[in-house]
């Protein structure tokens, strides 16, 4: 039997897909292949307020577990409340809220062999065939693509007492540095329930979990917070584009419609993967979904000019990120964060104005401009080639 | 009354300062004939102006095209050797041509560009008063100043000071094939043989369009050097017509004639300014097909047209890119405009090199990347460049075509030098 759509992986950018098909074309035949055993993952995916236009708002209100009306950020010279809303989901609320809508569209537990843009092949040999296949089973390396790292570890934790945190803390630097831009990042989801994340931005291989669980239990300490239990831990890698050839990277990907990391949607800076999720589950269903090689052509239009307006961004990390002494790198963000809060919301939701941008590329770094310009240079995957 | 000889590279950016001149000498009621190969009429639209043909023989119609392609890519030795050897031949052919034709059309002064000593050696020859008009940097040579053609900063340690010196020998060893025509063809007319270009300087009045606020500091010019600024006419321009954002910022790229063809550097600079979301207006000056105008605008150029009304243009804009030709570059700076200079042959290391020294803007290799020029036309659109205000003032009292030919009339008529201290 064939299908309209399989979704191959059932995380963020699938799930939302699904959800949002089933609500505005219940006529397509949609199934989501995930291997484990629910929707979703491990995870915890946030956005500011003006990520999202209001009617995207809307349609995600069910999925999210908390909204707070600021953030704090904090460093050595600067901590800063920020009048802009934050939220969260949950990857629990996630599968508990699409899960019964999906019904037996959702297959879980399904190891995926090998797959087109209109087959898979599971490893139980199950052959299945659709009109069209989107792969979203996470990020894939490409050499056509140069990324840097944000990996984290978090922790869901239950104190003792009331935090008496108020709205989310989105960067305290005011930790040791290590190899790279540290920061610890805290969600107060309820009075005495935290997450708290210790986060590394690297070029290379993450540190060891162990490492970061002490970095947190170091934190809590510090702040005087008592953990009762620990009620669930999640960790993962963040990508950072640094560079890229848009038309190679998408030759290799042998015209196979993609979604989520996997389809480089996510912002090129801060690695927020929730809106563009949002954004490509609203775009495909105002697309025809019934040919494989016409989705992929618009998808690869789509996909290069999200790829072109994210440049900026890309030319500001290679900049931030490739230039100066990896345990300064705080001072960067320092100042990005004493700018006006509406341009700091602009380059969440990756609209900054030339106004922003001229303001954002011209100011005066902490690094030295000479490196900040070499670094800024490296914009193609060849400049990041190992010598032999 | 006086009928005018002008001798000047056939490159359009040295005709358009000259035509600019003539078009004042013809108003006082002088008569002007531009001499060269036939092709390089094309360069002329005033009517008023004559033409005198030379070397029909050795240059025939159809030939200055590949002279021009050899000038706009000279990038490479074996192409500037080939550059060099054309320029000298150049020169020989009007040695050799030019005292006939100055004697049948009963020419009674020469303006002769620096960059064509042929024009100040036939003059001498035939004992015509003769003026030397600097369309590019002037060549003049002085001791701790680099010579305009290398893109050295100018300082004064001793390391920079033999950089000059050794630069310079290169340079004079290259252009022997020059020299040495230049030998011979004074020879032949009967004056004694001296060394370069600098050499075949004008001893009655030397013209530059390069004021003292722009070149590299100066002790040794002589006394009748001039400084008058850009050689323009001061007709009214028609605006732009196209729809621009008046709340965005506009870049102005022009490379000028020669270099318009560059479709790789201007797709740089469309790109980096699609980055920066700023809008790019492009004059490619016809040196871009169709398909690549499109390929540009898709980029994220604004406009992309042939020619735009230069005047109109750098005064809108608010950086201007350019390959360093001397003619965009103070028109950029009369109007204000910083400039962000890619230079890529001739005089244009110098002109980018004294851009930085006087702080009128930035200067790029003409192979940087999208996020080197979007850097630097962030900085550029951003922080002030402190050099502009004084310079915009310097240029606009600074005399141009009317003084020029204040002092060029004096010569002629006096035959003396016509030093730049005294009155006219």
């Amino acid at each position: 039997m064939s299908h309209d759509l399989i979704l191959a992986g059932g995380g963020l950018a699938n799930g939302l897909i699904a959800w949002r098909l089933r609500q505005l074309r219940p006529e397509l035949d949609v199934v989501c292949l995930e291997q484990q055993d629910s929707l979703g993952g491990n995870h915890t995916w946030s956005f500011h307020q003006h990520d999202l236009d209001h009617q995207q708002q809307q349609w995600l209100q069910p999925l999210v577990v908390r909204r707070w009306p600021a953030y704090h950020v904090h460093f050595p010279q600067l901590s800063r409340r920020l009048q802009s809303g934050y939220a969260s989901i949950t990857s629990e609320r996630f599968a508990q809220i699409i899960t019964p809508v999906l019904g037996p569209a959702l297959r879980t537990g399904c190891q995926i062999q090998a797959l087109g843009p209109s087959h898979v092949r599971l490893d139980t040999g199950e052959q299945l065939q659709a009109r069209i296949v989107i792969d979203g089973r996470g990020a894939q390396p490409s050499s056509q693509r140069i990324l840097a790292r944000q990996a984290f570890l978090g922790q869901v934790l239950r104190l003792r007492q009331p935090h008496g945190l108020l709205a989310p803390i989105v960067m305290d630097a005011r930790v040791a540095q290590g190899a790279g831009y540290r920061f610890v990042y805290v969600l107060p989801f309820t009075a005495d329930t935290l997450l708290v994340e210790d986060t590394h931005y690297v070029e290379r291989d993450p540190p060891a979990p162990e490492l970061l669980r002490a970095n947190i239990a170091d934190y809590l300490q510090a702040h005087g917070w008592a953990v009762a239990q620990v009620l669930r831990e999640e960790q993962g890698v963040l990508p950072i584009t640094l560079a890229g050839d848009f038309p190679r990277w998408w030759a290799e990907q042998g015209d196979q419609p993609l979604s989520g990391l996997r389809a480089g949607l996510f912002h090129c800076t801060t690695g927020y993967s929730l809106p563009e999720a949002v954004r490509l589950a609203d775009w495909l269903a105002t697309q025809p979904l019934d040919d494989a090689a016409q989705l992929s052509h618009n998808l690869k239009h789509y996909l290069s000019d999200r790829w072109h307006d994210q440049g900026f961004y890309r030319l500001l990390n290679r900049m931030l990120f490739l230039a100066g002494r990896p345990e300064r790198r705080w001072q960067v963000l320092q100042r990005f964060y004493q700018l006006p809060e509406a341009l700091i919301a602009r380059f969440y939701a990756g609209q900054s104005t030339w106004r922003d941008r001229l303001r954002l590329l011209s100011g005066k770094p902490p690094v030295p401009v000479g490196q900040a310009l070499r670094a800024a240079l490296r914009h193609s995957p060849r400049h990041y080639e190992e010598p032999q | 009354m006086s009928h005018f000889a002008v001798v000047a590279p056939p490159y359009p950016s040295h005709f358009n300062a000259l035509q600019a001149l003539a078009g004042t000498l013809l108003q006082r009621g002088h008569q002007v004939t531009f001499f060269h190969q036939c092709d390089s009429q094309r360069w002329l639209d005033d009517a008023r102006i004559a033409f005198c043909p030379v070397g029909l023989d050795q240059r025939p119609a159809g030939s200055l095209d590949q002279a021009l392609q050899l000038a706009a890519n000279p990038s490479n030795p074996w192409r500037l050797r080939r550059l060099i050897r054309q320029l000298a031949e150049t020169s020989a052919l009007l040695c050799a041509q030019l005292p006939a034709a100055l004697q049948q059309q009963r020419i009674d002064a020469v303006l002769s560009d620096q960059m064509e000593p042929a024009g100040a050696l036939v003059a001498e020859a035939l004992h015509l008063p003769m003026v030397s008009i600097a369309c590019a940097l002037p060549i003049n040579r002085e001791e701790g100043v680099p010579l305009p053609v290398m893109p050295f900063k100018y300082a004064h340690d001793p390391r920079s000071q033999r950089l000059y010196q050794g630069s310079t020998d290169v340079h004079d060893w290259l252009m022997r094939p020059l020299t040495q025509v230049l030998e011979t063809a004074a020879q032949r007319l009967g004056l004694p043989p001296r060394g370069g270009l600098q050499d075949y300087l004008s001893p009655l009045a030397q013209i530059s369009q390069t004021l003292a606020g722009f070149d590299f500091p100066r002790q040794a010019l002589p006394g009748h050097f001039h400084a008058v600024g850009p050689l323009r006419n001061s007709e009214p321009q028609a605006p732009g017509a196209w729809p621009l954002d008046p709340h965005k910022p506009v870049v102005f790229a022009s490379l000028g004639t020669l270099q318009g063809h560059r479709f790789g550097l201007f797709a740089r600079i469309a790109r980096a300014c699609r980055l920066l979301d700023v809008q790019l207006l492009i004059a490619h000056c016809g040196g871009l097909d169709v398909p690549q105008q499109a390929r540009l605008l898709q980029m994220g150029a604004a406009v992309v047209t042939d020619f735009a009304p230069q005047q109109w243009a750098v005064r809108r804009a608010d950086v201007v890119i350019s390959h360093g030709g001397l003619n965009t570059v103070m028109d950029a700076l009369g109007a204000g405009t910083p400039l962000l200079v890619l230079p890529i042959a001739f005089d244009q290391p110098g002109v980018a090199a004294r851009v930085v020294y006087h702080h009128l803007g930035l200067a790029l290799s003409r192979r940087a990347g999208v996020s080197a020029i979007a850097a630097a036309l962030a900085h550029l659109l951003e922080q002030p460049m402190p050099g502009l205000a004084p310079l915009q003032a310097e240029l606009a009292q600074a005399g141009g075509v009317g003084l020029a030919a204040d002092i060029i009339e004096t010569a002629v008529r006096t035959g003396q030098p016509v030093l730049a201290q005294a009155p006219l």
